[in-house]
């Protein structure tokens, strides 16, 4: 256990070293400098710009003449919103998609959803989240096409989560603010979620036929147990530990994916704010956005590596 | 990879039904990019002051001077499309086998470097592989500057990390086999080992990292474009003439559906072909 | 009293090369509280055949047969869930591989406490009770640590134990034991054997020992069958059996044993059947031990028919009754 947490702290430190070089090589980039280092040679400089942002100085934007970190946290918010309720449809629907086929192996239930998610990690973002604008907010008319909000409710920030902020200002709108929010939510939130929710479906089908043809489950069934209690106790508690190690790697996609769904639905967060600093060449804001993004990314997986290793009991408890 | 076993692979790629599909469309798809601009029936450039928007033959109002409609410069979709396939299919070979050449050498150097060098060249690709790809090329595009060359050198470095993680994970597996022994025991020094008994024996796992990484190329290729940090318009390039048509999805929606259909056809059967050869080459994978 | 009652059950497979016979017309009959052998090299059909009895046939396999009875009940006239209910509740089944038939992610506690929870029910405290009870009772020292822990820091004798109290926590009246001892240490198995011999006696159950190993026979059970290519080619009482087998087949297997301290004839040799087990999708035609057996003639193009010989069941055309007079 002590190996493995070094062998996490030391991945983490060789991490943030790496990133944080590239980052100061991003912010070396702009006419002016970032900070206003003592130091003239580059190791001296770098050192300086890590106490920086230690110091949560991470710079300031001449270009919105503003501090980059609390210009960050403003657009961070809307991002964590829309990244949280797409990761929850994709693991809830993933799961749910890949233990029904594995249920239903080699009927046409598990040959349509095993045909749906090979389109769905084959579709490029942009084009998917075109196509659903097209369908639901321009043909059909269900949702709207862009923002967080209709611009009719004037939402004070508080948390700046749009569904919190609504629901602490009921006063003025009930819930109709809240659902308008929710509603200019769901297409992005589909839209992002398609390609994990498609590898986690595929994932946890051939993770759970695996585990399913496994000995113990022979033990289980002659035990009596039920076919549910089979397949959601023995053998999902051992299909999981592959899913979560590919859970890693959905991240790093909805990271990437979540810049372009921002970008199509005018979403006021990160990756939206991150595409206008490059054309703007903004590099105090480029450096901050990017190292944000990437330490959300590292800081996932890190909780996803303990995690795994809590639940591999293996590795909880050497013997 | 001895014959019997090339044999073996084709045998079960050549049962695998949706494996023949995907080569199928993809050798459509090959051929319309390498003759395709000689059939284009118009410069791919070429504006129709008087077509402009005109919707494709299924529409009402179509028209067999353009087959697959125009754009909102009245340039022909169709000619458009099969440029952007020569287009886009040539930078995503180029990317990609540049990616592949430096990413080998990397992992064939690393498989040989001394363990403490080793850990810290493997920890540095694990870190850019942690990072999301679309991420690390804005990055890279920020440093050098938007634009198509530029985009095409970022991807070629967000790709080298795969090369190198699969390279030198598959020498180091096939160094300690039995055989390796026996070779280095018959006095056989590294660039021999390296060429006459490793490679061989690694090149399937690099086929199948190859074709996926086609399809990764092609995507990120087309989402630089698409955000304005690639192909810039006016060039046919599929990213870059999805981002143009964002303006008119609503009036004019083939100009957005035909080259997103081009680019997710294309991915589609280089997935299908690259779950075949997995299949293929690791038969205990069969399912 | 009769327990279990088998006649003619099938188990067949489709597979690439075609159907396989599995399991071919085996008739099976143990008694309350007896103890059974059943006897065959890998492939023969033993463990097939008792995973059919255990209901724990793979969905590709169809299986049928012309009496099935367990515990007075006719199992063919019952429904699938019927029928799964009344197998769990009277037959419990153990493995080869102890270690890998628990649940790597489960602990020893868990998996035992929901066996007693479906079969015996009880508040928490009582199937906690119940559950240290039968771990002491197979014989495992420190329950109370072991209830906790993970199969994988269990050794394979213990998990055998963990294995063999989950089986008891079932109360079946039939336990099968499916090469129980095979993957243990050698030092291990004769204690495993003891186990089952003792909780058998204790549970009054009846007790299917299958193996490939004579020796394990030869001081547990009172009746053996042996397996061939999924048929059953003799059976009959233990002792008889052993010291004069009628089939050629079993002579073979017996002959292939070499004894400590047994004194070779000059010229004599351990004896051998020529050739090996014939693929079951490519059976021979007529006896399926003919082209390998010393002792063919022509009759044995025609399949042999299980026949009652002097209180015994031998398929062969030329049983080798004769030279036991000798």
């Amino acid at each position: 256990m002590l190996k493995l947490l070094l062998k996490h702290v030391t991945t983490l430190i060789m991490s943030l070293f790496g990133l944080t070089l590239l980052t100061f090589i991003l912010s070396q980039q702009g006419d002016e400098t970032l900070h206003l280092y003592q130091s003239e040679s580059f190791i001296g400089q770098y050192s300086e710009y890590l106490q920086f942002l230690f110091a949560g100085d991470w710079g300031y934007s001449s270009i919105h003449n503003r501090d980059v970190l609390s210009d960050f946290l403003i657009h961070f918010p809307a991002t964590i919103e829309l990244v949280l309720l797409a990761l929850l449809f994709a693991i809830v629907l993933g799961l749910t998609l890949g233990i029904m086929a594995a249920n239903r192996r080699g009927k046409w239930l598990d040959n349509g959803l095993m045909g749906m998610t090979l389109v769905g990690y084959s579709m490029p973002i942009y084009w998917w989240g075109m196509l659903l604008v097209l369908l639901f907010s321009l043909t059909l008319g269900w949702t709207p096409v862009a923002g967080r909000i209709d611009y009719a409710y004037d939402i004070t920030p508080i948390t700046r989560f749009m569904l919190i902020d609504t629901l602490l200002n009921q006063a003025e709108y009930g819930l109709n603010a809240f659902f308008n929010a929710l509603l200019h939510l769901i297409l992005p939130a589909i839209t992002l979620s398609t390609i994990p929710m498609a590898i986690i479906a595929r994932m946890t089908r051939s993770s759970l036929l695996g585990v399913l043809k496994a000995e113990y489950i022979r033990t289980a069934r002659s035990k009596g147990l039920t076919q549910q209690r089979i397949v959601w106790v023995h053998a999902l508690r051992n299909a999981v530990l592959p899913i979560l190690t590919i859970s890693g790697v959905q991240i790093s996609i909805i990271m990437s994916g979540v810049i372009i769904t921002e970008y199509i639905f005018a979403w006021p967060g990160v990756g939206k704010w991150l595409l206008e600093a490059v054309s703007r060449r903004d590099f105090a804001s480029i450096q901050a956005g990017i190292l944000a993004l990437s330490l959300m990314v590292i800081a996932f997986n890190l909780a996803l590596d303990l995690l795994a290793s809590y639940m591999n009991p293996r590795l909880r408890r050497p013997s | 990879m001895t014959l019997s076993n090339t044999k073996l692979a084709w045998h079960v790629f050549s049962h695998n039904k949706s494996a023949m599909t995907g080569s199928l469309i993809l050798l459509v798809i090959l051929l319309m990019s390498l003759v395709g601009p000689w059939f284009a029936p118009h410069d791919p450039a070429q504006q129709f002051g008087d077509k402009i928007l005109t919707p494709p033959l299924w529409y009402e109002n179509g028209d067999f001077v353009t087959p697959l409609g125009t754009d909102d410069l009245g340039r022909d979709m169709l000619s458009r499309l099969l440029h952007g396939a020569r287009l886009s299919l040539k930078l995503t070979l180029m990317v990609v086998f540049a990616a592949a050449f430096i990413g080998i050498m990397l992992g064939a150097a690393a498989a040989f470097l001394n363990s403490g060098l080793r850990a810290l060249l493997m920890r540095f690709m694990d870190l850019l592989l942690s990072l999301p790809s679309l991420l690390l090329a804005i990055a890279i595009v920020a440093i050098i500057g938007p634009g198509l060359p530029n985009a095409v050198y970022a991807v070629v470095i967000v790709l080298i990390p795969q090369f190198v993680k699969v390279t030198q994970s598959a020498i180091s597996e096939e160094l300690g086999k039995d055989y390796v022994m026996a070779a280095k025991l018959d006095g056989a020094g590294h660039l021999r080992l390296l060429l006459h008994h490793v490679w061989p024996n690694i090149v399937p796992a690099i086929i199948v990292q190859l074709t996926f990484s086609f399809s990764t190329a092609l995507l990120d290729i087309a989402a630089l474009g698409f955000l304005g940090l690639g192909a810039q318009p006016p060039m046919a390039e599929w990213g870059t003439m999805l981002s143009e048509a964002r303006a008119f999805i609503q009036f004019a929606p083939w100009t957005m559906t035909l080259p997103g259909l081009a680019i997710f056809l294309t991915v589609l059967s280089i997935n299908l072909v690259g779950d075949g050869l997995r299949d293929a080459f690791d038969p205990r994978l069969n399912r | 009293m009769s327990l279990l009652q088998i006649e003619n059950l099938n188990v067949d497979f489709v597979t690439d090369d075609g159907l396989v016979m599995a399991v071919d017309h085996v008739k099976l009959n143990i008694n309350e509280g007896q103890v059974v052998g059943v006897i065959g090299e890998s492939g023969s059909g033993k463990s097939v055949m008792a995973l059919a009895i255990a209901g724990l046939l793979s969905p590709a396999a169809r299986m049928q047969a012309d009496l099935f009875t367990l515990d007075g009940h006719d199992l063919t006239r019952m429904s699938v869930a019927e029928r799964q209910k009344h197998i769990t509740s009277n037959i419990s089944i153990i493995f080869q591989e102890p270690t890998s038939s628990l649940n790597p992610a489960l602990t020893i506690g868990y998996q035992l406490d929901e066996t007693i929870r479906f079969h015996e029910g009880g508040t928490p405290k009582q199937r906690r009770e119940r559950a240290l009870e039968l771990l002491t009772q197979v014989g495992i020292m420190d329950a109370r640590r072991r209830y906790k822990e993970y199969p994988h820091q269990l050794s394979g004798g213990l998990n055998q134990r963990v294995m063999i109290a989950i089986a008891l926590a079932c109360q079946p009246k039939l336990l099968i034991a499916d090469e129980p001892t095979t993957a243990l240490d050698v030092t291990v198995q004769s204690q495993i054997l003891d186990l089952l011999l003792k909780v058998k006696e204790e549970h009054n159950m009846a007790l299917m020992l299958i193996t490939h190993d004579f020796s394990i026979l030869a001081e547990t059970t009172s009746k053996v069958h042996v397996m061939y290519c999924g048929e059953i080619v003799e059976s009959g009482r233990t002792y008889n059996l052993l010291s004069h087998p009628y089939h050629p087949y079993t002579k073979a297997l017996l002959d292939s044993v070499p004894h400590f301290g047994m004194r070779y004839k000059k010229g004599r040799r351990l004896f051998n059947l020529p050739g090996s087990t014939p693929p079951m999708t490519h059976l021979p035609v007529g006896c399926y031990l003919g082209p390998r057996c010393p002792y063919a003639g022509k009759k044995c193009v025609q399949h042999p028919e299980l026949r009652n010989i002097k209180g015994r069941q031998v398929r062969c055309h030329f049983p080798l009754i004769e030279e036991d007079k000798s």
